[in-house]
């Protein structure tokens, strides 16, 4: 799984993963959450535009990612979230827990 | 638990043993023999297990024969020593001078091999490499010989490893059904790997069944080894008096393992009281149960609830109540079973149709199960049914 990491704004990057987000490439977006964090960044958007499937493990990541991010007073918002992975939000219920938004650009944009 | 000491034993495989299926035509070794004959620069070479009476060919290269007798001196030199066995030209060989080494049907002159032990230590077969000349082979290509034969070791270990996870993964399934006049109740778990983060259960309550479909995040054992937890800790917290108690004290006590390994669990709960049909249910993120009436229509049972190791608020789960009327047929699946389908949410409405289309609890499950196989699953897939007899019970 290819991944970029662009900021889009003061302490907020775009993490935006391309193919698959799971069980095997998890570990690689959770790196990636820590490297964000790590800089800085701790308004976090995980733009989804580019993601193919994403299974509980993909999912259990971007939880874990919400997590740090919050622990160091942040935020973590997803955008541009395609059917299949909507439906995983939407079945789990945790699309109460994350903020969806359409756009990666304007996905913090009211704080 | 290991075994006696002393020299390891020549173990005869069984023909029929899965294990040993695998370890010879299984995709685990694929291209081992092509690649090796490059490497070494050895014109044939076998993986071999043995029998009672033959020698058994697996992945091999150079030649198609698929068995050969046992009975040739060169199987127990082989066999009898941890050592690579090599024989540099046959026919200088006081064993086959006369007659010459003849191996699967060839006639070979050089020979290498050392022995394959099984997990437990027996000597089960031998790894080979064999020319038809003569050859005084490098110090490298003998020890090249013996580290291919140790990580063959090595993988038929983690093979038997997964195997035993998957056993026991499935002794922790019900097997039989409480009794319970005027219901039908079937399950079904297929771990898209050896083993998995799905399960069902099911046990006798005091006014029926309590029942659990649970979907633990990831696959194979690291998922298998917190199923196994999900399901004693679900089981062992419903003595709490109704159903959300029970999910709830079982989701602050897993809270921990569950913050620790970085995962979650969704999970449908229920008690169904066997008398009237009504039952009172928990859906943790699960998302995936339906209602089908005799009349033959069908829905989604409401959720709304998070999963278990998502403790990111105050959350507090809610129990909902529903009734199984008579004719009427639960089924509650994983998410692995819509991927049968277009992954879409549509998907339910295919598995309603099985549902009416089954003549039995048991017939739903088996359905699942048939397109399952048919389809090479990517996921795990986990289905429990329980069907209301229509007429008097």
């Amino acid at each position: 799984m290819e991944m970029t990491i662009t900021e889009s704004g003061p302490g907020t990057a775009v993490l935006k993963p391309v193919g698959r987000l799971n069980m095997a490439s998890a570990p690689h977006f959770k790196e990636g959450i820590r490297v964000a964090l790590g800089r800085g960044f701790t308004r976090i958007v995980v733009d989804l535009s580019e993601i193919d499937f994403m299974d509980s493990s993909g999912l259990g990541a971007i939880i874990n990612g919400l997590k740090s991010a919050r622990e160091q007073g942040g935020e973590l918002r997803l955008a541009a979230v395609s059917w299949q992975a909507g439906l995983v939000l939407k079945l789990t219920n945790m699309d109460q827990v994350l903020s969806v938004h359409e756009d990666a650009r304007t996905a913090f944009a009211d704080v | 638990m290991g075994k006696a000491t002393g020299a390891p034993e020549i173990a005869p495989i069984r023909k029929s043993d899965p294990e040993m299926l695998a370890a010879l035509h299984g995709p685990t070794f694929v291209n081992m023999g092509k690649n090796t004959s490059e490497l070494l620069g050895a014109p044939y070479v076998a993986l071999v297990l043995v029998d009672q009476t033959e020698v058994l060919f697996g992945e091999r290269h150079g030649f198609t024969t698929e068995t050969t007798p046992r009975d040739s001196a060169l199987w127990d030199r082989v066999l009898t020593t941890d050592e690579v066995v090599v024989i540099e030209d046959a026919d200088a060989d006081p064993d086959f001078a006369d007659e010459g080494l003849t191996v699967g049907g060839l006639r070979v002159r050089f020979f290498a091999a050392r022995v394959i032990h099984s997990a437990s230590g027996d000597r089960i077969g031998a790894y080979c490499i064999a020319g038809p000349d003569p050859r005084v082979p490098d110090a490298s290509v003998v020890s090249t010989v013996a580290e291919l034969s140790r990580f063959i070791e090595d993988e038929l270990g983690k093979q038997h490893d997964l195997l035993r996870v998957a056993e026991v993964q499935r002794a922790l399934l019900p097997k039989t059904v409480p009794p319970l006049p005027g219901y039908q109740v079937a399950g079904l778990c297929l771990p898209a790997q050896a083993a998995g983060g799905d399960f069902y259960d099911w046990y006798a309550i005091e006014s029926g069944l309590a029942f659990t479909l649970a979907d633990v995040m990831g696959k194979g054992v690291a998922a298998a080894i917190l199923a196994a937890t999900v399901r004693a800790t679900v089981r062992s917290a419903s003595r709490k008096k109704n159903v959300l108690a029970g999910v709830e004290r079982a989701a602050d006590a897993l809270a921990h393992d569950l913050d620790e390994t970085q995962s979650f669990v969704t999970l449908f709960h229920a008690r169904l009281e066997a008398e009237t049909g009504r039952f009172s249910y928990v859906d943790a993120g699960h998302g995936l149960t339906l209602l089908v009436s005799a009349d033959g229509s069908h829905r989604r049972l409401k959720g709304g609830d998070l999963p278990l190791g998502i403790a990111l608020s105050g959350h507090r789960r809610s129990r909902h109540r529903a009734v199984l009327e008579e004719g009427c047929t639960l089924v509650t699946f994983s998410d692995g079973v819509l991927d049968l389908y277009d992954g879409s949410l549509a998907s339910v409405d295919s598995v309603a149709d099985i549902v009416r289309a089954a003549s039995s609890a048991q017939k739903i499950v088996e359905e699942i199960a048939r397109l399952a196989l048919e389809g090479d699953a990517a996921d795990d897939i986990t289905v429990l049914a329980i069907r209301r007899s229509g007429g008097p019970i």
